[in-house]
């Protein structure tokens, strides 16, 4: 049987002989990464939509040197991160108030969602400064670890934690500060 | 104390697929880059490549140190701006961790001056 | 209307500062490697004046916390940071710490607030380092249980301005609980 990993392995190998089929593949199974990395950094889907193309136009150029599928995968997080974060710098800093063009995620195990708090988080999330919202970003939807974090953004692993633990002191003392939310649920002082 | 939370961030941000309309808008440019990419060198180019005179292929010789020089050039000049936003961060951060501190002592002086 | 006390103790500290020995504003910190293995969290950071330099050529004077820390950096000659958080309590060497403290008893040094809150088991020390009527350098201690942090800036330090920049990293000032007693030592004392 074949795993996840064989087959985005086989998709690479193809992909790297010319089968666009192969890479459409490829862009299919990484798409939701790039997009959402990228529409949390920069906060508007336009721009989110620019620039995951061209990562994975840029990916598209540089198949002959993705080692394997797990390369691949470090790859596109690390350019679309470091890529967002440059156009971050190169702007003026507005906090984004609000991801509306979010699109709504269906999950039917999800009995406790509470889609006010989730909208209120990726709102607190894109008030993060650029690196810090990498940080938080690569931890909490793409689930690495520390280490990994300062693999992917060339940034040193006590910077990755300093970051990790100032930005979650930072959401729950906003999280307390919305009357709206009740805290009693989560166990909050 | 954070579990929760950090199990809420991990719900709020889960990844959101873009769709259809992405995957086939990333084929098109990559397809539209493909039609306007140089033509592949044919056997018979190859072969002509064989007679070129020895003065110009010198200096195409001479062309790919100097791209390799300037592809050194820019991997420096990469370098030199990844450890220049680095200590930015690093800076950043230290007056973070100070002004935090400060801020607990500055509270403790205000309670006392009331 | 917040009191500017620090303002008014630096210059109280300017006007009795002791003679003698030049002031070392550059503190010896220890490095704490064995300790960061045994930290939930450490953050170590040493930016001496090349590397403040090369900081500030990418600050962006567009966003408010990077325009903040480039008024703050105007006559800093170094910014050694160490802090560390762990998961129980007082396991970090308090002779390191004393150690620092040690050198803070030094002539030119004077602690400007000491802070001891006894629910908290929270203490923070703040020294200046002058000479003549020149600022020379900041250090910070600040003890908990589960958490250690020393600072050592070296150069002219504007208290309010480093202050103030807490609301500009998008990270909310702290509350101190009331039952903290602030001490606020004036003139030269140790």
């Amino acid at each position: 049987m074949h795993s996840a990993t064989s087959t985005a392995d086989e998709h690479l190998a193809s992909a790297r002989k010319g089968n666009a089929g192969s890479f459409e593949a490829l862009v299919r199974l990484h798409q939701r990464t790039v997009h959402s990395l990228a529409l949390r950094m920069l906060g508007t889907r336009d721009a989110a939509d620019d620039l995951a193309q061209e990562v994975f136009l840029q990916l598209h150029l540089h198949l002959s040197s993705m080692e394997s599928a797990a390369h691949l995968a470090f790859w596109l997080r690390r350019v679309v991160t470091h890529r967002a974060i440059d156009r971050l710098r190169s702007r003026p800093q507005v906090a984004i108030a609000s991801i509306d063009d979010e699109p709504e995620i269906v999950d039917t195990h999800a009995a406790t969602d509470d889609p006010l708090l989730q909208h209120r988080l990726r709102e607190l999330i894109g008030e993060l400064p650029a690196s810090a919202r990498a940080v938080m970003l690569l931890r909490y939807q793409e689930d690495l670890d520390p280490v990994e974090i300062a693999r992917t953004l060339d940034m040193p692993i006590n910077t990755v934690k300093s970051h990790l633990k100032r930005s979650l002191a930072a959401l729950r003392e906003r999280l307390s500060a919305a009357k709206r939310i009740s805290f009693e649920e989560f166990g909050y002082e | 104390m954070n579990d929760h939370l950090e199990d809420e961030l991990r719900r709020a941000l889960r990844p959101a697929d873009p769709g259809d309309d992405f995957t086939r808008k990333v084929m098109a440019r990559v397809r539209s880059r493909e039609t306007t990419a140089p033509a592949p060198r044919t056997r018979a180019s190859h072969q002509a490549l064989r007679w070129l005179p020895a003065a110009l292929a010198a200096s195409l010789l001479m062309a790919i140190i100097v791209k390799h020089e300037r592809i050194e050039e820019r991997t420096t000049d990469e370098r030199a701006i990844e450890d220049g936003l680095r200590a930015r961060d690093q800076l950043l951060a230290a007056l973070q961790v100070t002004s935090a501190k400060l801020d607990l002592a500055y509270q403790a002086v205000q309670n006392e001056a009331r | 209307m917040k009191p500017h006390l620090p303002c008014v103790l630096l210059l109280s500290l300017l006007a009795g500062a002791a003679l003698g020995a030049t002031p070392q504003p550059k503190l010896l910190l220890p490095s704490f490697d064995a300790l960061a293995d045994k930290a939930t969290e450490s953050v170590s950071i040493t930016l001496d004046s090349s590397l403040l330099g090369m900081a500030a050529k990418f600050l962006d004077p567009n966003k408010p916390e990077d325009a903040a820390a480039r008024e703050v950096l105007a006559g800093l000659q170094g910014i050694y940071v160490k802090s560390y958080t762990f998961d129980e309590d007082f396991v970090y060497p308090k002779a390191d710490i004393d150690n620092v403290r040690k050198q803070l008893a030094a002539p030119g040094w004077s602690r400007l607030v000491e802070v001891r809150s006894k629910k908290e088991q929270a203490n923070v020390d703040i020294y200046m380092s002058v000479e003549g009527e020149k600022a020379l350098g900041l250090a910070i201690i600040a003890s908990e249980p589960r958490e250690f942090t020393i600072v050592n800036i070296v150069g002219s330090v504007d208290l309010d301005k480093l202050h103030q920049l807490e609301g500009k990293f998008g990270v909310p000032k702290l509350e101190l609980e009331t039952d903290a007693k602030a001490k606020v030592r004036p003139g030269n004392q140790k």
